[in-house]
């Protein structure tokens, strides 16, 4: 009978920290936190095309718009672009990623932007 | 007394995990409401923001297709006011991304000096006195999802292109109509080269004269008519060159043609 009541209790005890394990509040938070981050560099990629304006990507090369990209990018945020068929290259390792599309006249161009650790 | 204890053992371990497993439900369905309301509010945040850059790429393609319009043609200088106005008006641009549709009319706006907080398209955002202004209706409707977030908005902007299109036509018509006058007053009698040059030379003169100081090249061409009247038919061609437009240097021409005649009703006592 003490056995009986050893397994029961156990039993309890494993599920009940199974189900803490699997209903974790942290996968709710990591989500938000992943959301409020995504957010952020969107303002972020917008702030930059509203203080640098547009017409620059129309009157240069998409290797300049390229070395323009990369040249406003920081630590924490690396910014790229692909222009009509054209990528400014390989995408950087990010965990945040969010690409504005711009179709633009002649070609449409995507302002795309990367992060690890904005806050 | 054993059994008793092992039942109560048990019965509080089952109390106090299934209060744990309780409270992490309510703390895990808590964080789950908030990431619901994160995304909700990234959603409203995201529609909002693309609705922007939209509407400023939607406002630079506008402001490209009113270049391409300006340098297509040359305009006749009576009547470019009417018919810039006119296909300024039929110039749409429209931008669509996911469930989102970013409309941007145009028209002619009236001049003067105007901010706008247009950035996206700088340094054209805006009226300046004596460039040609141009007002944007942006209309942006969507939403994320189905179900989702819906978003409306209804914008106006200024834009301008540094073309002076008014003082052009002015300046045009001030020429054609000096010309005429001056043809006219001449008090020429003899339909000749020799004769017509020098009156056609000071009407080129100040015409030159006067675009030079608006900013214009100009230029103004004649041929003599000898019928039974002395006629001089001429044009007076007007160009801006070199305007800095979102795609690149380009030129605006503007011609008009006009007749005179030596020897007409006002010059005739001189003769």
């Amino acid at each position: 009978m003490r056995y009986l009541d050893i397994a029961i209790a156990a039993l309890v005890g494993m599920s009940a920290i199974s189900g803490a394990a699997v209903w974790t509040p942290r996968s709710g938070d990591s989500a938000s936190r992943q959301l409020m981050l995504q957010e952020e560099l969107r303002d972020y990629v917008l702030a930059y095309l509203q203080q640098k304006g547009v017409f620059w990507m129309l009157q240069s090369t998409p290797e300049s718009i390229c070395s323009e990209l990369s040249r406003a990018s920081n630590a924490s945020v690396t910014l790229s672009a692909t222009i009509g068929p054209r990528s400014c290259g390989s995408p950087p390792s990010g965990t945040v990623y969010v690409a504005v599309n711009l179709g633009m006249i002649p070609e449409e161009v995507t302002v795309e932007a990367w992060s690890n650790t904005l806050e | 007394m054993v059994k008793h204890v092992g039942i109560g053992a048990t019965s509080a371990a089952v109390v106090i995990f299934a209060v744990i497993l309780a409270s992490n439900f309510a703390l895990f369905f808590a964080s789950q409401d908030r990431a619901t309301m994160y995304s909700r509010s990234d959603s409203e945040s995201s529609i909002s923001d693309t609705a922007i850059a939209l509407a400023g790429v939607g406002g630079a393609n506008i402001l490209v297709k009113e270049q391409t319009l300006l340098e297509s043609q040359v305009w006749g200088c009576s009547t470019a006011t009417t018919k810039i106005a006119d296909e300024t008006g039929s110039l749409s641009d429209d931008q669509i991304e996911g469930n989102l549709t970013v409309l941007v009319s145009a028209k002619l706006a009236d001049g003067g000096s105007v901010v706008d907080n247009m950035s996206m398209v700088a340094p054209f955002n805006g009226l300046i006195s004596g460039d040609l202004g141009i007002s944007l209706q942006v209309l942006a409707k969507g939403s994320d999802s189905p179900e989702g977030v819906y978003f409306s908005k209804h914008e106006d902007h200024l834009v301008h292109l540094p073309v002076h299109l008014q003082s052009a036509i002015a300046d045009c018509l001030e020429a054609v109509e000096t010309t005429t006058s001056r043809v006219s007053e001449s008090g020429v009698t003899n339909c000749t080269d020799s004769a017509v040059y020098p009156v056609m030379k000071a009407a080129s003169a100040t015409l030159a004269s006067t675009a030079r100081r608006d900013g214009f090249q100009a230029a103004l061409d004649y041929s003599v008519d000898r019928g039974a009247q002395c006629t001089v038919d001429f044009e007076v061609s007007l160009a801006q060159v070199g305007i800095q437009g979102p795609s690149g240097p380009f030129i605006m021409r503007m011609q008009e043609a006009g007749s005179a005649t030596f020897g007409s009703p006002a010059s005739e006592p001189q003769e």
